[in-house]
């Protein structure tokens, strides 16, 4: 009211001024003036232009003011003391006054940089208070010194406002009391009335002022009368009269008709003002039901709405929430095509979300948002009448309104939720639904890009990750989408889609995920989750055995991701992809490529336990195609290249199996004795030991078996014995003699009797061929063993050794010890009978004959003796039946009685004897000799059938041939039967040769 | 050499007698099967000059069937060629683990060696490997012969034999011991067999005019031995045996006596197979004075009707 009426007050100095300017310079400087005040329009927009546009006006004017008062000080000075003196001081007062204005405007932009360097001195020295207080002065010298001044009341009034322009409302008001009380027909008077009002209402004198207001009530005509009911209403509501006050602004409204109707001046229609603080002092008054009703009644033919939304508005600044529910309503109700409706939906949305009823607040969101859509009916209607009062379109205000709201609602109720996810699930369930009512109408913005994601990530976190996807996936591909958002999103639709798929994925579901991923990885060449994504695409195909799909992708991830926990696990993905298609080379080979590349120590290991159970599945797999050879070398191959793998036993095991099911014994029994070599601990060890004796024993590689054999003794040390036992024999019978003369030595140190004499008669056979005393030693051990028959036939060789050595006696000693013992072979018995006779045969022969002629008899008989002990032998010897032993027995027993033959023929005629005697004599030895003659026939001819018989050939048939031819005795013409020795048989496969 | 051979005897004894006996599972024999079918004995008697050369070149030659390296076996076996005879033997038994032929030709090298205990034990390998080939039981009745272990010979012979009847010299040996035991029939019956198989056999030949001998058969005997003698001019037991049997069953002194005097020509030529053990000249001398005795009769019992032959 002030500033309204300190204008008025302006506009009437200013005219005066610009028309003393006026008449000074308008005439010549009319064009170039208006150049200069068209260059000094301001322009919307550009603050910067019009600041100084300002400051150029305000000094423009500035200096006009200055000039006016230059002007006017020299016209009071020329018309000092005239009539015209009075009317001067005040002119020069309202320039003081105007001119407190300008510098007004300056002390506000002390702050201003643009216009303190463009006018630093006229910033510095400007006081509006010095030319307010020059004013008030002026005005206070014309009521001193004019008292009867024509226009004193108005002197009176804008001195007072003067004064009260500078807090000076004691002294204002004063003086608008004396205007009221002297100048009781000046048309100020209501304005003092007013002004006294005001003063004491800004006191909250409300009661002293209100007598003020409604003393305006005597003036209708006055301008202020409206202002005046109007303030008075306000007093009554402040002095706790809300009713009173309600009737005084229906006297406004009622007054604002009037003026109206009238057509009297439209500023005094403050029918506006009024309704919008008559719903101030309803809200104390009336029930929120009938508030319609009233305000249309109030309004009239004024737009009711905007009213309603006041009083709306004020329910709910006093949280009267229902009663604003109520009164908007009603409004709806009422007017449903009011071009208000969407207003007050929208300020229904607001009023449910502070009545906590968000299911509320979403249903009408959801109603605004029907109301907004373009096919509405409201909608149609209102766009009727935007066009007939060329309007913009009320849908672009009706979706502005639409979209703030619930925007801002679903970001708060998000950010509730937010806080507290576990108990705050309404919040979530409202912020989605206000989510989805914004992007149904919201624009390819940067800001709906946000929303949308923010939707997106509402979603995804109550794990509606489909939905979220969807969301994600029009965020990532929308045109004003950029930067993190547009990656974020990107990786959201990717992820939700992942998740809400879990973990079958259909072909549509999938197809889906390719475009989500393509379109990431597109986008996000360098994304942070390019890994993630395509990771997921090729786990995808796994998942749905599309290996070959997959496969590609996991190694390339595989490669340049190796230190990353995908990449890791892309590595093991191929690698299992390689296990399930049984490329076991390629896992091989590619488990090989892992372990050169490097990982930690744990990784490595279990590398190399797949690169090494591929490697070995790669060869069992050659095994099962029968590629029998391959399998073998690349078993052995395995177990070199991997000699600490658990499977290395087992492979080379599997070898030498291989090389047995081809039935290479060669190599197999290689490979067994390698497998032992290799794998000492196994416990297949002596197993494989034994087939490799087995395979060589049964190839007739004796020597090579024993060698196992010996190594097997040594681990089987249970069997020992056994095994060296059979070792020695196996070089025996491949002339290892040197080893099996070590073995046998062992062997003979066993402790076991039996054992201990066989390795005795093994090293015999050994000892029987090689030079030295070994042979005759051993004879010795076996001969006192103890051990027959063995020891026996020893002791018998031995006898027979002596007997050779011409150690006769001893000789004859020994073989009767062997004929004495019991248990004694029969054939060494009678050996040993017949190195007896030989010696008493020696005897017999060496026995001279040659005597004196009365000792004739006795050495004939001694001789005898000789011969029938000799004949004794030979015939027990012949008795035990041994062939060779029976004929050379017979034989020699015919040569004892030839040899005695002889003697007696040959035998020296004893000295003494004259020649008949002796005649007599040499008559009587040859007759002696006759039947011993006799005798050595019947015995040669016995040893010859004897021969025949026993089919004897050879030296001594021919030796018993020559003895009967010189007996002159006639040799058989029987042959001995001859058996020819069979000859040899080899075998021919007819037709095939060498 | 007799105590040799028995401790040799202990010694296999006790091979043969614990787990040393070569070891051969049913799979082995079965497997066996396709290396003894069509597979037939030769005697290695029949001369082959070539056999040295190809027992060298046929050792020089990589991976050759087991048939052919049979081949080269038997060469290197006729050439006596103990050595040569096992590197072949050994490459044949590790070629062809499952054929007998590999320890079947060891057990001959050794039986080259005289190594009559080794001989025996590759033999009985082979025999595991296929124990119904007659071939490889003959060959473990030799090794027995060889080791004095006459009882388990003939059996053995007896076994080779029932396997494979075309063993001409086993049926020899056996109708030769049956000879000796005075069986003449059981012995004319195995010399048969033998001649069946091969009708050149000069053992059996001798064999069986020996049996012819003893029965006083003299044409039967002499036309056996003529066999002989033409199939083998060398061999001096049929000379003798032939000489013999003019002059004591014949009593045709006069070709008795020209048998003689070849056989003396012969030996001065050295053109006989072995020493004779008959004082030659002294039978010559005797002969040629009862030839001059009685010369007129053996004029007098010429045959006319062969003179009118001969005029034909």
């Amino acid at each position: 009211m002030s500033i309204r009426r300190s204008s008025v007050i302006a506009g009437v100095a200013f005219a005066v001024g610009v028309a003393a300017l006026g008449g000074v310079s308008a005439a010549a400087k009319t064009t170039k003036a208006k150049s200069e005040l068209e260059s000094l329009r301001l322009k919307a927009g550009d603050e910067g232009t019009n600041e100084v546009k300002a400051l150029k006006t305000e000094m423009l004017v500035s200096s006009s003011e200055v000039k006016a008062i230059e002007q006017v000080k020299k016209l009071i000075r020329k018309y000092q003391g005239t009539n015209m003196e009075p009317d001067l001081q005040f002119r020069l007062a309202e320039l003081y006054m105007r001119r407190a204005k300008t510098a007004r405007f300056f002390e506000i932009n002390r702050e201003s940089e643009t216009i303190v360097h463009l006018a630093p001195q006229l910033i510095q020295k400007a006081s509006s208070r010095k030319l307010v207080e020059d004013a008030i002065a002026t005005y206070d010298a014309i009521l001193k010194r004019y008292p009867k001044f024509k226009d004193l009341d108005l002197v009176i009034f804008n001195n007072a406002f003067a004064r009260q322009s500078l807090g000076q409302e004691r002294e204002a008001e004063r003086l608008y009391w004396s205007l009221v009380q002297n100048f009781r027909n000046s048309p100020l008077v209501p304005d003092c009335h007013l002004a006294i009002g005001e003063i004491n209402f800004d006191r909250a004198n409300f009661s002293f002022a209100l007598e003020h207001f409604n003393s305006i009530r005597k003036y209708p005509d006055s301008k202020v009368y409206p202002y005046g009911l109007y303030k008075a209403a306000w007093s009554h509501y402040n002095l706790h009269d809300p009713e009173s006050g309600l009737k005084k602004l229906e006297e406004v409204v009622a007054y604002g008709k009037y003026v109206a109707e009238k057509k009297v001046e439209a500023r005094l229609d403050l029918r506006k003002e009024a309704l919008g603080d008559m719903t101030i002092f309803y809200e104390d008054v009336y029930p929120a039901k009938d508030a319609f009703t009233y305000f249309k009644r109030q309004a009239g033919d004024l737009d009711v709405g905007p009213t309603i939304l006041r009083l709306a508005k004020i329910y709910e600044r006093h949280s009267r929430y229902n009663e604003r529910q109520v009164v908007l309503n009603e409004f709806i109700k009422n007017i449903p095509d009011s071009p208000h409706i969407a207003e007050v939906e929208n300020e229904l949305i607001w009023n449910f979300d502070a009545m906590k009823r968000k299911d509320l607040a979403v249903a009408e969101m959801q109603k605004l948002s029907e109301l907004c859509r373009d096919s509405s009916s409201w909608i149609k209607t209102q766009r009727q009448l935007a066009k007939e009062t060329k309007a913009a379109d009320p849908r672009s205000a009706c979706v502005g309104m639409l979209n703030d709201s619930s925007l801002k609602l679903a970001g708060r109720w998000l950010k509730v939720w937010k806080k507290n996810p576990a108990i705050a699930v309404e919040f979530a369930d409202a912020a989605e639904k206000a989510f989805a009512v914004y992007l149904v109408e919201a624009a390819d913005s940067t800001e709906a890009g946000e929303a949308r994601f923010a939707y997106a990530e509402l979603l995804f976190q109550r794990q509606k990750y489909r939905r979220a996807s969807d969301e994600y996936a029009k965020v990532s591909s929308g045109k004003t989408t950029t930067g993190t958002i547009k990656h974020d999103a990107g990786y959201g639709a990717v992820v939700s889609l992942e998740k809400a798929v879990g973990d079958k994925w259909s072909d549509s579901d999938e197809k889906s995920f390719h475009q989500l991923a393509a379109a990431y990885v597109t986008a996000n060449p360098k994304g942070q989750y390019r890994l993630d994504v395509e990771f997921k695409m090729a786990l995808i195909a796994y998942e749905k055995s599309r290996y070959e799909e997959a496969a590609p992708t996991f190694i390339r991830l595989g490669r340049d991701y190796a230190k990353t926990e995908k990449g890791l696990r892309s590595q093991d993905l191929y690698l299992d992809i390689l296990n399930l298609k049984k490329d076991y080379k390629g896992l091989r080979d590619y488990s090989k490529e892992l372990i050169r590349a490097g990982s930690d120590t744990q990784r490595l290991a279990k590398l190399q336990k797949i690169h090494e159970q591929a490697y070995f599945l790669q060869v069992q797999s050659l095994e099962e195609a029968k590629q029998y050879d391959q399998a073998i070398v690349q078993y052995k191959e395995f177990a070199q290249a991997n000699p600490k793998s658990e499977l290395a036993e087992k492979a080379w095991w599997n070898a030498l199996q291989l090389h047995y099911k081809q039935l290479d014994y060669a190599a197999g029994a290689v490979a067994a004795v390698e497998f032992y070599e290799r794998f000492p601990t196994s416990k297949n060890g002596q197993d494989a030991l034994l087939r490799a004796a087995q395979s060589y024993e049964s190839m007739g590689q004796l020597d090579r078996a024993a060698d196992v054999l010996d190594r097997i003794a040594k681990i089987d040390t249970k069997n020992s014995l056994k095994w060296w036992s059979l070792a020695a024999d196996f070089y025996i019978l491949s002339g290892q003699t040197a080893k099996a003369r070590k073995t046998l030595a062992e062997l003979k140190k066993s402790g076991d009797a039996k054992l201990s004499a066989q390795a005795l008669d093994k090293l015999l056979l050994v000892e029987r061929n090689s030079s030295g005393s070994g042979y005759h030693e051993v004879l010795q051990m076996i001969a006192t063993s103890g051990v027959q028959p063995q020891a026996s036939l020893a002791r018998v060789e031995l006898v027979e050794e002596m007997f050779k050595a011409g150690q006769t006696s001893e000789a004859f000693n020994e073989a009767k010890k062997v004929v004495g013992m019991s248990e004694g072979s029969p054939f060494a018995k009678s050996r040993a009978r017949m190195i007896q006779a030989r010696v008493l045969e020696d005897e017999f022969v060496k026995q001279s004959v040659k005597s004196r002629a009365d000792k004739v008899a006795t050495v004939l008989a001694i001789k005898t003796e000789k011969l029938e002990k000799a004949q004794q032998a030979y015939q027990q010897a012949i008795k035990y039946g041994d062939p060779k032993v029976t004929v050379d027995g017979l034989r020699r027993l015919a040569g004892c009685y030839a040899h005695y033959v002889d003697a007696l023929k040959t035998m020296p005629i004893p000295s003494g004897l004259s020649a008949e005697d002796g005649t007599a004599f040499r008559e009587e030895l040859s007759r002696l000799s006759i039947p011993l003659e006799e005798k050595a026939i019947e015995t040669l001819q016995q040893a010859y059938k004897a021969s025949m018989k026993l089919r004897i050939e050879g030296p001594s048939l021919v030796e018993i041939k020559r003895e009967l031819r010189k007996f002159n005795m006639p040799v058989p013409q029987d042959e001995v039967v001859h058996v020819d020795e069979p000859g040899l048989v080899l075998p021919a496969v007819p037709g095939v040769g060498t | 050499m007799k105590s040799k051979i028995i401790i040799l005897s202990l010694t296999t004894a006790s091979l043969w007698g614990c787990a040393s006996q070569p070891m051969a599972s049913t799979s082995d024999v079965k497997e066996a099967r396709p290396y003894t079918d069509g597979v037939v004995g030769v005697s290695a008697k029949s001369a082959d000059a070539a056999a040295k050369s190809d027992c060298s070149r046929g050792l020089l030659q990589k991976g050759l069937t087991w048939k052919r390296q049979l081949g080269v076996a038997n060469a290197c076996a006729r050439a006596g060629q103990a050595a040569n005879l096992e590197t072949i033997s050994n490459r044949l038994a590790q070629t062809d683990h499952l054929a007998p032929w590999g320890p079947y030709y060891l057990s001959v090298a050794a039986e080259m060696r005289k190594d009559y205990g080794r001989a025996m034990w590759m033999i009985e390998l082979a025999l595991k490997k296929a124990p119904k080939s007659g071939i490889l039981t003959y060959q473990q009745a030799r090794i027995q012969w060889l080791l004095r272990d006459q009882a388990g010979a003939i059996k053995s012979f007896n076994r080779a034999l029932d396997l494979d009847p075309n063993l001409a010299d086993a049926h020899v040996l056996l109708g030769q011991l049956a000879m000796a035991d005075g069986k003449m029939d059981e012995a004319g019956v195995r010399f048969q067999k033998a001649l069946a198989v091969d009708p050149r056999h000069t053992g059996a030949l001798l064999a069986l005019a020996e049996v012819h001998i003893k029965k006083n058969e003299s044409k039967a005997a002499l036309d056996l031995l003529s066999q002989v003698v033409f199939l083998s001019p060398a061999n001096t037991r049929a000379r003798v045996r032939q000489a013999h049997v003019y002059e004591a069953l014949e009593k045709n002194l006069s070709e008795a006596l020209t048998a003689y005097r070849r056989i003396k020509n012969l030996d001065r030529d050295h053109k006989l197979d072995a020493p004779v053990e008959i004082d030659l000249d002294a039978k010559i001398q005797a002969l040629e004075v009862a030839v001059k005795g009685a010369a007129p009769n053996s004029v007098t019992l010429r045959d006319p009707a062969i003179e009118k032959k001969v005029a034909k």
